[in-house]
């Protein structure tokens, strides 16, 4: 009698559900939830804590050739290793961008309004962006990453992206965010990325890239990886986008 | 503590001496899965809740402890891979009788770990600096270091460094290891009544205890009281009920600030605690550390918990062979723990406030409920048929756990004797958080025998769980025993002085979900805040907690095991002989993957872990009229391999956990070729070895003679610990395999006489090989230059006067200190010990004065605990100070709590 009692509950001991975290598949159904996931992108911004907790400081006038941590730097004799912070954090931030435009994707193919949530996926472009562009920074070129990665996803063995690859791809995510992106980030919302400062934000990449194309050329890149010349207009496109921001009157000096 | 060396295989760990605290370790055969794992522990039937049930029962209240090793222990729980502790306690029978037991004890310090005192610490200074070639004093300064040697105290002047430290600073002698720890009393009390009549049994005890660690600067207590209640009654002739209730109460406290490396290692042995107007005085005049004035003022922890339990069990037999069992119980747990932070001002030598400990201070009070159930019902039939006899038992399991916890926190609380968050005038944070978790199994087990010569046992289980996701909840286990008693065979009939002999094996598997958390198959959303605004507000932040996967499930352990059990001279001369196998397959093990991967991946069955050993005990009783005496030996070993491990640790210098190939946790270090004889030796070396990529060395911390001599194992004429393009090697360069940092050869050794009302117990526990590699800021001299240093290779390190030493030459270069000692082979220790564990002298009163009395029993006793050892190692640290088998290595127990010897004298009376 007991043992047709016990028989009868396999459920309630071994169905047991989370208590006190949402899950996923459940949790990206509203517009705000989605703007607080928007949130959590900007603790990756460059800062003191961002990519490596330790003697950041070092790097301001505290520091000297002489203090521990970048002597090496100091001194010149760094040597590159197998492991990179700049890396792993920059592929991690990455992943969290693509994880809101996915769901973004999916909650308007479930009849939900894709302007309601415009402004946070177009905040995840522009991380996107950013970080593609700091990877480009400090590696050059590098696997563009333009979907969410799973254990067996192809790009994680894939090789490496041309340079110009990558910087297509950033231009092409910063014009998706700044279409998208609010013009103002004040009161409230002050600190967030607005459509002027993603602009800005565009115009020092132009520049970066077009100055690199213009004196570094291909020299340094790896074979194969393209004989674009873009310096020209990515220079001048950097001229008038600098001046469309300057012209917004956001922002003064 | 009792199970040490009790049962050979058991191992008991614990890693620290603190009450409450101990962090005791239990381990069955071995290392079962990289993900740790503790054996089952199975109180009168029923699985406890968790290990600390088991140690804070009342020991007067247990019967019997019985250990489960192989296939028999599978029939207990699907988390029996870990091999299972069959607990029994005291029922009552025959007329009532009524025990106490009082027993009163004092600890004693045990060994001093090897830190420096004043003059100790300035003549190490002192040595380093006549032996560099560029003499370093850190930030003290020539001057300083000699006058500590010296023994003088005042204020010194020290040297403007990185760190900032200058001026001219007091300094005294102040060992604090001698301020903080002393000896100290407790006491343990129970009371028993217990009986029975024709229809029922009844137990109940009542105990209390209290034990102390070795601070003395403040309380560091743990008091314990019990009442249990057991009783069992035949309702009909055919119908069993038992009913146990148990109640236990925890009281843990302690001090809250300045444990850990502050207590004792941090700070050198120069700065006097208190400044002459009594204040607490900060370290280096402008610190913010003094253990002292940490452990007094800085605020308490004090735990809170209680327990209570009750257990049913039914029997009932049905007739034609049948009967039926069922059991539940129920175990409740709340607790309530509360800490404060509090800020203690510290002071420089002349009186003026300088810093403080615990800047911030705060208050927090976390409230715990768990409760855990557990429920089982079973099926039995026996029947004999002459030769033959059998059993079978059918029957299903199920528990439940539940966990809730609440949190308050507040900051700002001022220290004016009431501790309350309602006292407290800051920042207000709070935390929430449940949990819960189940299992169910349905088993089946059959035994059968002939003439009582050959047995076999089948086991057969099927587990769910539900840490794994719908489709993976379910595994199949099982297990096959074999048994042959030859004793009992024609031809050993007449073998008159063969007593027993018994030959065993078995084969099983089980499953083990140890490195799993109760929701790991599904994608959780994290939350968090970030600032923004004008205001600078908080605003929501949302996160994706990981990738998960849903394929994972059970690791799976195959258990293999052949024993025999033989006995002589009418079971004067016993033992037995074990030898096992055990493999996980299937062992969760987290797998490297490109970083472009963007998240950690979910941990896969993808490990395999296979442990091998042997077990073995001997025992011999005699009796010569009045004296009886016994001698009992026991010896086990494991040894553990990770065979297959995708994406595990790379070799380097030190304590790998996962190395493919190699055992858990263990060492690698650089293979030397003794000291440095002469100049050109040096020489040579250099031009060979010092450049880019070689850890060699250079400028102020070159090498001279007398340091160490390292080998370039892999001949690539670099000396470092990686090399990836090693073919032969997995990338670990100049380094090579040194041990695991398990015991080995545990062994135990039990004696035992009795001569009319004299009885005598000791147990030695020991073990005959351990590799252990110091690490912690104060494994060898000058590891860093601004902590306590350790004066255990003083005199043993190479001088121009003393050529032949095994250990390098003295340097306060840290480089070069690190080059001389750092995980190198000589560094390496072997820490063979043995230790007289328990030691126990009683003395009963006659029969005849106890008639007279109407007692029954009036015994007094004596007893001591870790009274004395031998060790092998060299830096005298305690030789169970860094042998936590599960997951750590030889480390110092940094924060140098001693481990303590004991000596009780205590009496027990029964009437």
């Amino acid at each position: 009698m007991a043992f047709l009692l016990l028989a009868s509950c396999e459920d309630t001991f071994l169905d047991l559900e989370d208590l006190d975290s949402v899950t996923e598949e459940v949790y990206f159904d509203t517009p705000k939830n989605f703007e607080d996931a928007a949130n959590y992108f900007y603790r990756s911004l460059h800062s003191p804590k961002a990519t490596n907790n330790d003697g950041f400081d070092m790097i301001t006038d505290y520091g000297t050739e002489l203090s521990g941590y970048i002597q090496e730097y100091g001194q010149g004799i760094n040597t590159a290793t197998d492991e990179d912070i700049y890396w792993s954090n920059g592929y991690t931030y990455l992943r969290e961008a693509n994880i809101l435009i996915a769901k973004a994707d999916e909650y308007v193919a479930n009849g939900g309004n894709a302007s309601d949530i415009s402004e946070s996926v177009a905040t995840a472009y522009f991380f996107r962006a950013y970080h593609h562009f700091r990877l480009l920074k400090r590696f050059g070129a590098v696997p563009i990453v333009t979907e969410v990665t799973n254990v067996d996803s192809d790009v994680l063995y894939a090789p490496r992206n041309s340079r110009y690859e990558v910087v297509a791809q950033i231009l092409a995510d910063l014009e998706i965010a700044i279409s998208d992106l609010p013009s103002t980030a004040t009161g409230e919302s002050l600190g967030k990325i607005s459509n002027i400062a993603a602009m800005a934000y565009k115009a020092r990449v132009l520049l970066f890239e077009g100055t690199w194309e213009k004196y570094v050329g291909t020299a340094t890149d790896f074979e194969g990886s393209g004989t674009d010349n873009n310096s020209e207009s990515y220079i001048a496109e950097a001229v008038t986008t600098a001046k469309a921001v300057m012209d917004s009157g956001m922002f003064s000096l | 503590m009792a199970l040490q060396g009790q049962s050979p295989g058991l191992v008991v760990n614990r890693s620290s001496s603190r009450p409450g605290n101990e962090n005791v370790n239990l381990q069955i055969r071995g290392a079962t899965s990289v993900n740790g794992g503790s054996p089952l522990i199975v109180i009168d039937g029923a699985p406890a809740f968790d290990t600390n049930e088991f140690y804070q029962m009342n020991p007067d209240d247990i019967q019997s402890i019985s250990v489960l090793k192989d296939g028999a222990a599978s029939i207990y729980g699907s988390r029996a891979a870990n091999g299972v502790i069959l607990v029994t306690t005291k029922k009552g029978k025959g007329k009532m009788k009524v025990e106490y037991n009082s027993m009163i004890r004092t600890n004693f310090l045990g060994l001093r770990p090897p830190v420096s005192t004043y003059q100790q610490y300035g003549q190490l200074w002192v040595d380093a600096g006549e032996q560099d070639t560029v003499p370093y004093y850190w930030n003290w300064g020539e001057d300083a270091v000699r006058g500590f040697a010296a023994g003088e105290e005042g204020f010194f002047q020290t040297v403007p460094a990185v760190w900032g430290y200058n001026g001219s600073i007091y300094m005294g002698s102040a060992d604090r290891y001698e301020e903080l720890y002393g000896s100290n009393t407790g006491n343990q009390q129970s009371l028993s009544l217990s009986g029975s009549s024709d229809q029922a049994r009844y137990r109940l005890s009542f105990g209390t205890s209290e034990t102390k660690g070795a601070l003395k600067t403040a309380y560091d207590v743990l008091k314990q009281y019990s009442v249990r209640l057991n009783t069992d009654f035949d309702i009909t002739e055919k119908l069993n009920l038992g009913a146990n209730v148990s109640l236990n109460k925890n009281v843990t406290s302690s001090p809250s600030s300045s444990f850990g490396r502050a207590l004792v290692t941090q700070d050198p042995p120069v700065f006097p605690s208190k400044n002459p107007q009594g204040q607490w005085y900060a370290n280096f005049g402008i610190g913010n550390t003094n253990s002292i004035a940490g452990t007094v003022d800085g605020g308490r922890n004090n735990l809170e918990e209680n327990l209570a339990k009750l257990s049913l069990n039914l029997n009932c037999d049905i007739g034609y062979g049948f009967s039926v069992n069922a059991n539940a119980t129920y175990n409740h747990v709340n607790s309530r723990e509360q800490t404060t932070t509090l800020t203690v001002p510290l002071y420089n030598w002349n009186g003026e406030y300088s810093n403080a400990i615990n800047s911030n201070s705060t208050i927090e009070t976390r409230h715990v409920t768990k409760s855990y159930q557990t429920y089982g019902s079973f099926l039995n039939y026996e029947k004999t048929l002459g030769d033959h006899s059998m059993k079978a038992l059918v029957g299903i399991t199920a528990e439940k756990n539940e966990f809730e916890e609440l949190t308050g926190k507040r900051t700002d609380i001022v220290d004016e004797g009431v501790y309350d968050l309602d006292v407290a005038t800051g920042v207000q944070t709070n935390e929430g958080g449940q949990q819960h978790e189940g299992l169910y199994s349905y088993l089946t087990r059959i035994n059968y025998d002939f003439q009582e010569k050959y047995l076999i046992e089948l086991v057969g289980r099927r587990d769910g769980s539900s840490r794994f996701a719908s489709g993976f909840k379910f595994n199949n286990y099982g297990s096959v025993s074999l048994g042959w008693n030859i004793f009992k065979e024609k031809i050993l009939e007449n073998f008159d002085e063969l007593s027993n002999l018994k030959l065993r094996g078995s084969i099983g598997s089980s499953g083990n979900q140890v490195g799993i958390g109760p929701y790991d198959y599904v994608s959780t959303i994290g939350t968090g805040t970030d600032l923004f605004g004008t205001g600078g507000t908080l605003s929501p932040t949302a996160y994706v907690n990981g990738l998960t996967t849903t394929t994972r499930t059970w690791e799976d352990v195959i258990m293999k095991n052949i024993g025999i059990d033989f006995a002589f001279f009418n079971n004067k001369l016993s033992g037995s002989f074990d030898t096992y196998e055990r493999k996980n397959n299937g062992m969760l093990v987290s797998v490297t993957y490109p970083e472009v991967l963007g998240a950690t991946a979910p941990e896969t069955n993808s490990g395999n872990l296979k442990t091998t050993g042997w077990e073995a005990a001997l025992n011999w009783r005699g009796q010569k009229d009045d004296f009886s005496y016994n001698i009992g030996l026991n010896m086990s070993d494991s040894n553990n391999v990770l065979e297959n491990l995708e994406g595990g640790n790379a070799i380097q210098a030190g304590l790998r956990n996962t190395v493919e190939g190699y055992p858990l946790n263990s060492y690698f270090v650089w293979e030397t070729d003794g000291l440095f004889k002469t100049q050109e030796e040096v020489d040579a070396y250099n031009a060979l070895y010092a450049k880019s990529g070689s850890e060699v060395p250079t400028g102020a911390a070159a090498l001279r003679i007398g340091d160490t001599k390292k080998v370039d194992l892999d001949g690539n004429g670099v000396i470092n610990d990686q090399n990836a393009d090693d073919p032969n090697g997995k990338g670990q360069g100049d380094v090579k395999f040194a041990g695991d940092s398990q015991a080995h050869y545990v062994f135990g050794i039990n004696l035992g006489a009795k001569y009319k009302g004299f009885d005598f117990t000791a147990f030695f526990q020991g073990a005959l090989e351990q590799t252990v590699i110091r690490s912690g800021v104060e494994a060898f001299p000058f590891s860093v230059p601004w902590s306590n240093q350790t004066t255990a290779y003083n005199g043993i390190t190479w001088t121009p006067e003393n050529t032949g030493a095994t250990y390098p030459r003295l340097s306060a270069q840290r480089n070069l200190a690190n080059w001389n000692w750092g995980n190198t082979d000589v560094f390496a220790q072997n820490n063979k010990y043995i230790r007289l564990k328990t030691l126990v002298i009683g003395y009963s009163l006659p029969d005849t004065v106890l008639e007279k009395l109407k007692m029954d029993k009036i015994r007094f006793y004596f007893s001591g605990n870790d009274l004395f050892e031998f060790s092998s190692l060299v830096d005298g640290y305690d030789p169970e100070a860094g042998n936590t088998a599960a997951e750590s290595d030889g480390t110092i127990n940094s924060s140098i709590y001693p481990f303590q010897r004991t000596i009780a004298l205590g009496v027990n009376i029964a009437f």
